[in-house]
């Protein structure tokens, strides 16, 4: 970027252009659709809307812990469950060599999926 | 024939401007008109268009020249068409669309905004006051069970990261309502990453601009606990509109 075209910047530029730099390399707007690594692109992709349905049972599950209606032995169930699917979500990203924020989806004027 | 043209913007005038511009591969700029509009394009050899940081950044450049002697929709990088006739043609199928735009821009400058929060440090100070706080759910969670421990260090993170969205949403009121109030129209992304809290674009009229600046630089003053970038002016990237130019992927 042009230094005239910087009105006013409160530290280093090097900080903003990281961030950018994050932003670009987690979302690209495209699958890679390089055969060598066709699979892990794939695999971002049915992850990432894994990924969103387990974060939507989480936030409910933890609503329903809160407001305080659970039986001890239906918390108990919820808990496990969670639990051993964070597990797997792990396990499956490890396979994958995908890191937590690669697990989203840039949705355009929409902005992110997560 | 390798030669294409190369379309950088879309003008509110035909007048014949004098641009004194070279395009990306050295050929001068030249404006085609059709009504009351033109485009400035130059003509390119086909290999020539790199997609490049350089090429992108001369491309700008060559806008923002421009952009200094009229008002302009700036074109999407490596716009490239065989020849005037279809230059001409893409001003007849989109002009009425150019024209809602070009009115739209007239007289605006855009101006960028990024700011950065210190993530880690707001998450330590909420967690200090989460701590005092008593969960309404916390005994049904006690035990030696480990799932029921999985379900309080969750609940815990949520409520942590719902404290945390709170705080985002008053500072990016605090931000963007002042300058929003500045300027003519505005876009923003709140929270593009955990560190970015906003990413704002403005469009200020241009009689207006020294009171934005002035406005911003003592928004940055009081909130010494963010970090600013306030770019610009720009050609008006983020305030063009139109279902079709997306179809196309025109502007």
């Amino acid at each position: 970027m042009d230094e005239n075209k910087v009105l006013v910047n409160s530290d280093s530029i090097d900080l903003f252009a990281e961030e950018l730099d994050r932003v670009e390399n987690a979302l690209p707007r495209r699958i890679n659709a390089d055969p060598a690594k066709v699979e892990k692109g794939l695999a971002k992709l049915v992850l990432t809307l894994v990924e969103l349905i387990r974060k939507l049972m989480e936030k409910q599950a933890m609503r329903r812990v809160e407001g305080g209606s659970l039986t001890d032995e239906e918390v108990e169930r919820i808990g496990e469950t969670l639990m051993k699917l964070e597990n797997k979500m792990q396990e499956l990203k490890e396979v994958f060599g995908l890191k937590d924020e690669e697990l989203n989806l840039n949705l355009g004027p929409l902005g992110n999926l997560m | 024939m390798n030669r294409l043209k190369c379309i950088y913007a879309i003008l509110d005038s035909n007048r014949n401007l004098d641009l004194d511009i070279k395009g990306l591969d050295g050929f001068s700029v030249n404006t085609l008109a059709y009504k009351d509009i033109s485009a400035a394009v130059s003509d390119i050899e086909k290999d020539d268009l790199k997609v490049n940081k350089e090429c992108a950044l001369s491309y700008g450049r060559i806008i923002e020249s421009i952009m200094e002697r009229c008002t302009l929709l700036p074109v999407r990088f490596g716009t490239l068409v065989k020849s005037d006739r279809e230059v001409i043609g893409l001003l007849e199928e989109y002009y009425d669309d150019f024209v809602i735009n070009l009115r739209q821009v007239k007289g605006k400058l855009e101006y960028g905004l990024k700011v950065l929060w210190d993530v880690e440090k707001v998450n330590l100070q909420i967690m200090v006051l989460s701590g005092k706080e008593d969960l309404k759910s916390l005994d049904q969670l006690k035990g030696d069970s480990p799932y029921k421990g999985y379900l309080l260090k969750k609940l815990k993170e949520h409520k942590l990261e719902e404290a945390l969205v709170k705080k985002a949403q008053e500072i990016i009121e605090d931000i963007h309502k002042p300058l929003a109030e500045l300027s003519f129209l505005n876009k923003f992304k709140k929270m593009t990453t955990k560190k970015i809290i906003l990413d704002a674009a403005y469009l200020v009229e241009k009689e207006k601009k020294d009171v934005f600046v002035q406005g911003f630089k003592e928004l940055s003053e009081r909130r010494q606990d963010l970090k600013f970038l306030l770019t610009g002016p720009w050609p008006p990237y983020n305030f063009i509109e139109s279902s079709n130019f997306k179809k196309e992927t025109l502007v």
